[in-house]
Formats: structure tokens, C-alpha cells, sequence
């Protein structure tokens, strides 16, 4: 069942690669956390790098930096919000989780260490289940998007550490989360 | 004549059919009364000595069997006379208080410096003493004395055990969250005190049926892994660390085994773990979250949380043929289940227009009762060994308490804490 | 003639003949009176005989009825195929009733009908014998001279079996008002008797608190022994629940309950009241 599973996700995963990468507009369906590109992903990165075509025109090295700069800044998100009781990634987080895999494929000796985390709401037990489905929501992403398993950890912190401690919507929305950690870099 | 004789017939006939009628015994039946609770008065007790006791004894007494759920203390203000002896009751005075039950006693020194305590539970109906008692401990076991008490006079009464000597672990943070103590106290909150703490979470302490040992998972070394640890000697013992989480372990009724859920395989599911061997036997297996294990009473058969269905419903599995059934199908949120000691009600976490309560399911019929509705995100039910109250934790403000319920949602009290947030208790089994 | 030959032979006073007729259709009576009413009856008087009381105790104090009221709104939502079911069940039960009062309805018809065929029986028995008496007139008138003292011994003889019958009709009819008479000081017993124990039952209810250890399928009977102000003098336990907490709730609902609501009436008190049993059942209880 499991391994049936994974070799649909991969599928999934390759064929999803190959459609964006024909720059298709197909919509796809938000919520499907298999899914590791949707269109609107794909125009902002090719945004990102029609910028960094027309600025090759001017001078090659500026590209390079203007390009790192836009990954760096991508990357400076590390924090990554869920609704109540789920696990599905975000659109708005699909950027920069893509920055991250794209950093971590691109340089094999680096670790990170996913954090999920829970509201309060509900049971002990089952948001340390939960949180720990979001952390592996979010691995199964930068897999799939060229993280390799080996620098990818995750763990579960339940609601145990809350980032703010209030007990209202805001404080909720801001604890169900998942953090990026880089142990090396 | 011939007549008569057939007059005769028929009168004797009739009269014996009205005889027998007659003396057919009256049988009156009752099907109907009331569930309430049995008012009852402690009286304070007699005490002749110099300084002052360190703990009232009849208070403590009075304060048990009120929180109990099935009786209701009569508050010394409103006493009319205050016997200490049998002969001193003035049996009207507590027939005009409508109470049922009265306890009298007077507290001695010892030549040791102990304290001989001797009580009497008075019917007051029949003017007997159902029970005549003495006691003597230390200084220092006054309050176990007074638990001891509450509990005898309570078997009597409801024929329950009494749970008032038994003892509670919960989890105690400080508002940063970065100091965990796991907490150990009498039932009723008091005398409490830190068996382990952390920089780190620790979460379900969870107890063996013997009451020896606790068993709770801890993130000391990062993650959650499973401990048990030995109550008497504090010694601790690493007893699951696989990859991912390891959490909600369960002592099985008999001691051997031990119920976990791990996510060593990616995704949470329920586990039996042989304690001698640590073999694991794998219980459930579904991409959804499958957590909370907790046993029927048997051990044949366990309880979880799963979100098969989208939202968490409880289900039970046998150990037997794994194959498990959904038993929770009001509401869409229902969790962290726990079962009472005779196996007839389930307690739980319900949400209900929002708001997360504690719940009983009866477990024959299904009907399913909310019990608390003052307190917020309540969560972390734990039953008392005799099924009379079930605590829990609790947001009152912008804290985290424990609170308590009687199971059928009549007394509800709260327990004191000394530090910050309280979350996830434990009721002890009963203690002997 | 051979019609009245019968008739004489029957009404013969040296036979046996009416008096076992009349037995015949009193037995048949008293015995259909008890048959037929006896169902009506068992229901209005429970009383009398044990294990026929259902009447249940509405409590009008109960603290868990609003909880109980919520639970059993939430088992109406969570069972409905029970309820239906059970609705099932109901239509069914309610043939069956309907069925079985319409046989009931057949019966007193046929007994009715059967009454109506006897009355116009003696009807017309009574007819015969008017018939016959104008016969004898005519006959008187005819041959009075020749025959008249044979036939006034005829004559006298005739009224004087007419007379013993009537005599006969009416000493069986004051038996049957007789009989009726003493049912309906029976029955009117019988009424008061339901009554006080309905009293009784809804005092001692109201006293009864049982302990959480309680439950539905245990049983407590006791006997309980007046005196006619309706104080308790005693009251023992016939048979326990095995549970002492629950035998102890019965016996302090007894004594809390006194005292007791008694009949008027002293030669039913001492029949009925001055010593009863009761039977406990906590039904109901849930804790």
C-alpha cells in the first residue's frame, strides 16, 4: 500500500517537473500536497529569471548576484503556516520552499531539520501526530523538488512550543507551523 | 330446596373467588428514584491538645466526599449542634437538616506524639453507627489518615472503592516554556512535588496498573522518546527511541506489554510493545494519524484517535485480528479517549460548536454526554480508578489548570497549583 | 304436546333437571363474568395480585432529567433506524391490540347476543305457558260441567309449577345481584387499594436515593409493617440486591418516607397495609 503510494507520488512528482517545465498553465489543484509546482509558482520563479536575462545583457557577474539575491531572500523564509487540522502546504509557501530545495540540491552537504508545530487546540498526542505530518508534508516537498532524503530531518514538537503564547486566532495561526533549521550549510 | 342448595353453591363460589382475591399479599414495586447526592454531615472533631493540629482532619474529610460527585457535605456553619460522641447526637437536630449521614470523631495524642483518631458513621434514619473506627499514625500522616478515612466511609456508602488516597502526575511548564517539571500529588492537589524535570517537553505521563511506575515520553534528547521511570527510587529507563516520534505509551492492564504510537515508518500508527523482549507488534497501519492507544479493561482490545476519516473519531482495534472499528460518530472532532473501570463509558475530548469539552459516550448505548462547559480547550481527560470523577486540563484565562468533573457532570471543582501552566495529569490506579 | 312434556318433566320438582340447568347456566355466567370482564378489570384494579403493577412514578423533582432529556434528544438523533424499528414494532404491537380488541369487541357481542337468545328464550317459555293457561280456560269453559274438577286439579296444578318457576327465576336473580354487589365492594376495594399503593410508591420514590454502585438489573424486596397512622414500625429485608449500599438506600427511603399514606378504611388497612411488600428496582439508574 505504502510503496504503491510512493511510486504514485513520484509519478506525480515527475510528471508535474515535466509539465511545468513546458511552461503549461494547467491549473492545479490547490491542496494536493503531492503537487510540487503549481502554475503561479512557476511564473514567479520564471519572473525571477527573465530579470536575471535581460540584466546578462548588462554585465554577467550583477546576474549571478541579483539571482543569489532573490534565492537569498526566498530562502529567508523559513517559517512555513498550516490551516487547523492540516497538513497541506500552503500556494504562498510553494516559493520558497522551492528556493530551499533548489539550495539544498545544489549544495549535497547541506542538513536541515524540519520542526512541525501545532496550536493548542485539541489533543496533546494527536496535534504531536499532526505537527509531525506537516514536517513530512514539507519534506516530501523539497523531495520532490531535489532535496535529497539524506539532508532532510524531521521532527515534532506538537503544541508543545508554541511561538506566541497567546490563546486567540493570531497566536494559532502563527503556531501551526513548520520551520526550516539548517544544521550546516 | 333443591334451590337453596344451588344458592348455596354459587355463594360459596363467589366467596372464595373474593377470598382469594383477597388475600393475594399486596406487592408495591419502585423502579424510579433519584440520583442525587446523599447529603451528609462531618462534624468537626474534638480536640484537647496544646498546640494547634497541622491538618483539619474532618475538613479534609468533608472536602473528599463533596468532591465526590455522590455526596453533599454540610458546611459547619450551618450545624445546629456539634457532637463529637454518639451519645451527644441529638438526633433531631440532623433529621431537621434532612442528613442521612453524620461522622463524629475526636483526634488524641499520643505518648508518642502520633495521633489516635476514633470516628463514628452515624444512619442517622436508624440511629446506628454503620461503622466505629480507630486510627493512629504520625505527625506527618494526618492528611493520609484523612484520605484513608474518606475512603472507608465512602466504600460504605456507595459501595465504590474510594479514590480519595490515590495520587495524581501531571505536567507543569513555566509561561516561556522552557522548564518542564513532571508533578506528583495527592488527588486532591495537595502535596505536591517534581519527579523529573526538563528544558524540554515531556508529555502523557501515563501510569502502570500497579501504581509503581509512570511511563510518559520526553524531547530531553530532542524528539519524543518513551521513559519509564520507577516512582519509589526515581530510577529511569529509555524504553523506545526509534526514528521519528515516539509517544502516547499505555501500560497494558497485566504490566507485559506496552501500547506506543510511533512514527518510525513516516506516519503515526499504534504499537504493542513486548516489554521482557521489546519486540513490537504493529497494530494499525493507515496513512492517516492513528495515536491515543489506551486498553479495555481485559487487555484484549485497544482504543485510539484516528483521522481515517478526515477528522479524529475514536475506533477500537482487537490485539487479536487488528481490525479496527469506529465506535465515536457525533461531532467531528473526537479524541484522546479513556475508559472507566467497569468498561461502561468512554470519556473523551469532544468539539462541539467550536469548543473542545470533555465527553462521556456510553459504551452500550452510544448516548453521549458533554460534562464540562466553563472551562476552555479542554483536554487530557484522565478517569479516577473508581469512575466517580475524571480530571483534566483546562484554560481558565490565559492559564492552563487541571479542573475536575464528576462523571455525571453534577460537581465540578478546580486544582490548585503553585506553578505556571498544568497540562496532561494522570489519575493513579488505587494504591494499596 | 311432546314440547311441553319436556318442559314438565324439567320443571318437575322432584327431578333434578332445573336445578342442574340452572347450575349449568350459573357456572357458565359467574364463570364468563370473571373470563370475560377479568382483562378490563386487571387493568383498572392492579393491585390485587402481584407482578401486575406497572404503573410508573412520574418524578417531578429530578435534577438529571434535564440531562437525561439531552442525552435521550442525542440517542433520537444518533438512532434513528433504532426508532425506527422500534416504530415498527409499535405499529405492529398496535395491530395485534386492535386485533385483539376487536376479538375482545366479538366476544361481548356473542355474549351479549347469547344473554338476548336466553331472555327470549324465557320469553318465550313464559309464552307457552300463557298459550297453555288460555288453552285450559277454553277447554275450562267448554267442558266445565263434565270435566271440571279434573280440570282444576290440572289447573292448579300448572299455576302452582308457574309459580315455583318464577319463585326459581328470582331467587336466581338476587344471587347474581347478591354476587354483584360483593364484586363491586370488591372492586371498589380494589380501586382504593391501587390508589394508596400509588401513594405509597410515589413518597417512597421521591425519598429513594440510590448509591452510584447501583444498578438497573439488581432488586431489593422488603416488608414493611403499619400501623394505621402510617408510621413504619418495621421494615426487614425479604430478599437483598447483594449490594449492602443499595439495601441501605431502601431502607432509609422506607424510613424517610413515613408517614406512610393509609386507607381510611380500617378492614382494608388491616387487609392490604398493615403488612406489604415492596419490591426496588433502580431502573433508571445510569451513574
Amino acid at each position: 500500500m505504502q510503496k504503491r503510494a510512493l511510486v504514485k507520488t513520484l509519478g506525480l512528482t515527475l510528471g508535474a517537473v515535466l509539465m511545468t517545465a513546458c511552461a503549461s498553465n494547467s491549473d492545479l489543484a490547490e491542496g494536493d500536497e503531492l503537487q510540487p509546482l503549481d502554475a503561479a509558482a512557476q511564473e514567479t520563479a520564471a519572473e525571477v529569471e527573465t530579470k536575471g536575462v535581460d540584466a546578462q545583457a548588462v554585465a554577467g557577474e550583477q546576474v549571478d548576484a541579483a539571482a543569489n539575491e532573490a534565492q537569498a531572500a526566498l530562502m529567508d523564509v523559513s517559517v512555513f503556516y498550516f490551516a487547523f487540522d492540516n497538513t497541506t502546504i500552503k500556494a504562498d509557501s510553494k516559493n520558497s520552499l522551492i528556493a530551499h530545495s533548489q539550495y539544498l540540491a545544489a549544495n549535497p552537504s547541506a542538513r536541515v531539520v524540519l520542526e512541525g508545530h501545532a496550536d493548542e487546540r485539541g489533543t496533546v498526542e494527536y496535534n504531536l501526530a499532526l505537527a509531525e505530518r506537516r514536517a513530512l508534508s514539507v519534506s516530501r516537498f523539497l523531495k520532490a523538488n531535489g532535496a535529497a532524503s539524506a539532508q532532510i530531518e524531521t521532527v515534532s514538537f506538537g503544541e508543545e512550543r508554541p511561538a506566541l503564547m497567546g490563546h486567540n486566532d493570531d497566536s494559532w495561526s502563527q503556531n501551526r507551523r513548520v520551520e526550516i533549521k539548517y544544521q550546516s550549510r | 330446596m333443591r334451590v337453596s342448595v344451588l344458592k348455596l353453591v354459587i355463594q360459596v363460589l363467589l366467596l372464595s373467588i373474593l377470598a382469594l382475591q383477597a388475600r393475594a399479599e399486596l406487592v408495591i414495586e419502585i423502579t424510579q428514584g433519584k440520583q442525587s447526592a446523599i447529603p451528609m454531615a462531618v462534624v468537626p472533631f474534638k480536640w484537647k491538645g496544646l498546640k494547634a493540629l497541622p491538618e483539619n482532619v474532618a475538613q479534609i474529610v468533608a472536602n473528599d466526599l463533596g468532591r465526590s460527585g455522590y455526596f453533599n457535605s454540610l458546611p459547619k456553619t450551618e450545624m445546629l449542634s456539634l457532637p463529637n460522641t454518639e451519645e451527644e447526637i441529638f438526633y433531631r437536630d440532623w433529621e431537621l437538616l434532612k442528613q442521612d449521614y453524620l461522622v463524629v470523631g475526636e483526634i488524641k495524642e499520643d505518648s508518642r506524639g502520633g495521633y489516635i483518631i476514633n470516628f463514628k458513621l452515624i444512619d442517622v434514619n436508624t440511629q446506628t453507627a454503620l461503622m466505629n473506627q480507630k486510627l493512629t499514625g504520625g505527625a506527618s500522616a494526618l492528611r493520609d489518615i484523612a484520605h484513608f478515612m474518606s475512603d472507608r466511609i465512602f466504600a460504605a456508602l456507595t459501595g465504590l472503592p474510594g479514590a480519595f488516597s490515590t495520587k495524581l502526575v501531571y505536567v507543569t511548564t513555566n509561561r516561556e516554556r522552557t522548564k518542564f517539571n513532571l508533578s506528583y500529588a495527592d488527588a486532591d492537589g495537595a502535596r505536591e512535588q517534581n519527579i523529573f524535570s526538563s528544558k524540554q517537553p515531556i508529555i502523557s505521563p501515563s501510569w502502570s496498573y500497579d501504581g509503581k511506575k509512570i511511563a510518559y515520553a520526553s524531547f530531553e534528547n530532542g524528539r519524543s522518546e518513551i521513559f519509564i521511570q520507577e516512582i519509589a527510587s526515581g530510577k529511569r529507563e529509555k524504553i523506545a527511541s526509534f526514528k521519528g516520534s515516539n509517544s502516547a505509551p499505555a501500560f497494558s492492564p497485566d504490566g507485559k506489554q506496552m501500547a506506543m504510537v510511533l512514527s518510525r515508518n513516516g506516519n503515526p500508527d499504534v504499537y504493542v510493545m513486548d516489554l521482557a523482549s521489546r519486540k513490537l507488534n504493529r497494530i494499525t497501519t493507515h496513512y492517516g494519524i492513528d495515536t491515543e492507544p489506551q486498553w479495555m479493561p481485559g487487555g484484549q482490545s485497544l482504543i485510539f484517535t484516528s483521522s481515517r476519516v478526515g477528522k479524529p473519531q475514536i475506533y477500537q482495534v482487537s490485539i487479536a485480528d487488528r481490525k479496527p472499528k469506529r465506535i465515536t460518530f457525533e461531532g467531528d472532532y473526537n479524541a484522546r479517549a479513556r475508559i472507566t473501570p467497569d468498561g461502561r463509558k468512554m470519556v473523551m475530548v469532544h468539539r462541539n460548536n467550536g469548543r473542545f469539552h470533555i465527553a462521556t459516550q456510553n459504551m452500550k448505548t452510544g448516548v453521549l454526554q458533554i460534562l464540562t462547559s466553563e472551562t476552555q480547550l479542554d483536554e487530557s481527560p484522565s478517569v479516577a480508578p473508581n469512575g466517580s470523577m475524571v480530571v483534566y486540563a483546562a484554560s481558565v484565562g490565559d492559564r492552563s489548570i487541571l479542573a475536575a468533573v464528576s462523571l455525571d457532570g453534577e460537581v465540578k471543582f478546580r486544582l490548585p497549583s503553585k506553578y505556571g501552566d498544568v497540562r496532561e495529569p494522570a489519575w493513579s490506579p488505587l494504591l494499596k | 304436546m311432546a314440547g311441553n312434556s319436556w318442559l314438565k318433566k324439567l320443571l318437575d320438582p322432584q327431578s333434578y333437571g332445573l336445578a342442574i340447568v340452572l347450575a349449568v347456566i350459573l357456572h357458565v355466567g359467574v364463570i364468563s363474568l370473571f373470563a370475560i370482564e377479568w382483562p378490563k378489570e386487571k387493568r383498572e384494579v392492579a393491585e390485587p395480585t402481584p407482578r401486575n403493577i406497572q404503573a410508573k412514578v412520574i418524578q417531578t423533582e429530578n435534577k438529571h432529567s434535564k440531562q437525561r432529556k439531552l442525552a435521550a434528544e442525542q440517542r433520537r438523533k444518533n438512532e434513528n433506524w433504532k426508532k425506527h424499528l422500534a416504530k415498527k414494532k409499535a405499529a405492529k404491537n398496535k395491530a395485534r391490540k386492535d386485533k385483539a380488541a376487536k376479538s375482545k369487541a366479538a366476544k361481548n357481542k356473542a355474549a351479549k347476543l347469547k344473554a338476548a337468545k336466553d331472555k327470549s328464550a324465557k320469553k318465550k317459555a313464559a309464552e307457552v305457558q300463557r298459550l297453555a293457561k288460555e288453552r285450559a280456560d277454553k277447554k275450562k269453559a267448554a267442558d266445565l260441567k263434565q270435566e271440571e274438577l279434573a280440570e282444576q286439579k290440572v289447573f292448579d296444578d300448572e299455576q302452582e309449577q308457574a309459580i315455583m318457576e318464577a319463585l326459581a327465576v328470582e331467587e336466581q336473580q338476587r344471587s347474581i345481584e347478591k354476587a354483584m354487589a360483593s364484586e363491586q365492594l370488591a372492586q371498589k376495594n380494589a380501586a382504593i387499594t391501587n390508589d394508596i399503593a400509588a401513594q405509597i410508591r410515589d413518597k417512597i420514590s421521591q425519598s429513594w436515593r440510590y448509591p452510584p454502585s447501583a444498578r438497573p438489573d439488581m432488586e431489593v424486596v422488603v416488608r414493611i409493617q403499619l400501623v394505621p397512622t402510617g408510621e413504619v414500625i418495621q421494615v426487614s429485608i425479604i430478599t437483598g440486591s447483594g449490594n449492602e449500599a443499595l439495601d441501605r438506600s431502601v431502607l432509609a427511603a422506607v424510613n424517610r418516607a413515613q408517614p406512610l399514606p393509609v386507607p381510611k378504611d380500617n378492614r382494608l388497612f388491616e387487609q392490604q397495609f398493615r403488612n406489604f411488600v415492596m419490591a426496588f428496582r433502580p431502573e433508571d439508574a445510569v451513574w
